[in-house]
């Protein structure tokens, strides 16, 4: 009970932080321009193309359509910008010397992982709610497939979540806010990479399901499995645990 | 000096090694087998020069470094068993306050306090009261980053007792203030001295005689000398301290 309060209290810092800070504004703004500039191009494409998705045997409804064309693009832009968001939590802390406050505060490190994460993640709602907002806005005009919509929306979430995990565990390892970000891009671009090799040779297919695009597919046609909920929820564990060790490591590490 | 009731603070044999990369060939240990007891109402200036090990064994009681050797009981309840028991009983300012430039005075002390496990309920009462205590009232709602070093000192140790803890650690906390800075500081620390047990770090001879009821000497990672400070002992402790330190010097 003592943990899940002090990890909502921790989220709730970290989260009016991140919205008290121009920076995530700035971000938030730029994400919701690039994805209204997407949202846009992508349904004209589809305007465009009504003629020859009538012939089509099982034509694709417009949330399909825009949940592979236009929410996977955004995935991989909100993958960039959850180490954004992330960086700060624990290199802020390290260079402003309120890493002590927590360290002497009767407050678990699990709780103050967990909070973390949280905290980051709901502030990464802002601009993963404009992306879905687009959408739904839609139903004004058009009727969507509801299901299709949410498991994309989970997804996205779900992916944002891992890609925050990471974020946070670079975060807990340097002391410089942007270094923590660019190594938890690189190692995020590194993964999403290895989906490109899928069909190159058998053995680089094991290595291609390690890439959150091929896990995120699913959940943006509308069919996700739990094998690919399982993989974000693992991914995001064991940052956690990684993170956990780090911080646990730092009182024992010499000064 | 006659004490009564449990200890508040025992550490005992407190040890802990250089990194690897600061080790010379016969200094091994930053801190080395360090034995503390306060009870309610001590207040001790742990005194050094700068690198004699005051801020690493300050460091190791607040819990923020693990010794590699030895033990540290906080009210009863030992740092490494029961971590969160031992801590909740602990207030700790490190050399450099821990502060959130971008928050208000009332709202970081408000987290503070919720972080150091004051209820809900509760929590209002004890931010006014350290305010009224820190003489913070006039800046109680100003952004941290708009103080003047002398208010983030005093906010800094406001964050270190908003929960009442039975033992408070104060690591350099004079550092950059100006006299009448620090003679408020003083009064302050002789308040809380009335209250819990109080350890504070110095370098400053003046500081110790003026506020403190025991001093202990560290030099070069060991506790050299301890004693309490009665009236005679109050003058001579420079002459002690010139003592401890030049001969620990003779001796490397």
């Amino acid at each position: 009970m003592k943990i899940l309060s002090m990890t909502l209290l921790v989220a709730r810092h970290e989260c009016t932080r991140l919205l008290r800070s121009s920076a995530s504004w700035i971000i938030a703004a730029l994400f919701a321009g690039i994805a209204a500039w997407l949202f846009l191009t992508q349904l004209e494409h589809w305007l465009n193309a009504q003629t020859r998705i009538g012939l089509q045997d099982h034509p694709p409804g417009l949330a399909g359509f825009l949940g592979s064309n236009y929410l996977a693009p955004l995935a991989v832009v909100l993958t960039i910008l959850a180490p954004l968001y992330a960086m700060r939590s624990f290199s802020d802390e390290y260079r402003d010397a309120t890493w002590a406050l927590w360290q002497s505060s009767p407050v678990p490190t699990t709780a103050i992982v967990l909070g973390k994460l949280i905290g980051a993640w709901v502030a990464l709602a802002v601009p993963l709610l404009v992306a879905i907002g687009m959408i739904v806005a839609m139903t004004l005009w058009t009727p969507l497939d509801a299901a299709v919509v949410a498991s994309g929306a989970l997804g996205l979430a779900l992916c944002t979540a891992a890609s925050a995990a990471a974020g946070l565990y670079c975060s807990s390892l340097v002391r410089q806010p942007m270094l923590a970000a660019v190594m938890a891009v690189a190692l995020l671009a590194f993964l999403w990479l290895l989906g490109s090799t899928t069909g190159v040779a058998p053995w680089l297919d094991a290595l291609a399901s390690l890439s959150p695009g091929n896990h995120l597919a699913g959940f943006l046609q509308g069919y996700p499995d739990t094998a690919d909920l399982s993989y974000f929820v693992l991914f995001t564990a064991l940052f956690t645990v990684l993170t956990l060790i780090r911080l646990d490591a730092l009182r024992h590490s010499s000064d | 000096m006659t004490r009564t009731g449990p200890p508040l603070l025992e550490a005992s044999d407190l040890s802990r090694r250089l990194p690897k990369a600061r080790r010379d060939a016969g200094d091994s240990y930053a801190v080395r087998g360090v034995s503390l007891t306060l009870y309610a109402g001590d207040v001790l200036g742990l005194l050094g020069l700068n690198g004699a090990g005051k801020s690493t064994t300050l460091r190791m009681l607040a819990g923020c470094l693990v010794p590699h050797r030895g033990s540290v009981h906080i009210a009863g309840h030992s740092l490494n068993d029961e971590p969160m028991a031992a801590r909740a009983e602990l207030g700790y300012l490190a050399d450099l306050p821990p502060l959130y430039d971008d928050m208000r005075v009332d709202a970081y002390l408000h987290l503070c306090a919720r972080l150091r496990g004051v209820t809900r309920q509760d929590v209002s009462l004890r931010v006014a009261a350290v305010i009224e205590e820190c003489k913070l009232a006039e800046v109680a709602r100003r952004r941290i980053s708009k103080l003047s070093k002398g208010f983030r000192q005093r906010v800094g140790i406001a964050q270190a007792i908003v929960h009442a803890p039975a033992v408070l650690l104060l690591d350099e906390p004079s550092n950059g203030l100006d006299p009448q800075q620090q003679e408020e500081l003083r009064s302050l620390i002789k308040r809380q001295g009335t209250q819990r047990a109080v350890i504070f770090s110095t370098h400053l001879l003046g500081e110790v005689q003026a506020c403190c009821s025991r001093v202990a000497i560290m030099h070069h990672g060991q506790l050299m000398a301890e004693h309490d400070l009665a009236d005679g002992m109050r003058d001579n402790i420079a002459a002690v301290f010139a003592k401890v330190t030049s001969s620990a010097q003779q001796v490397a």
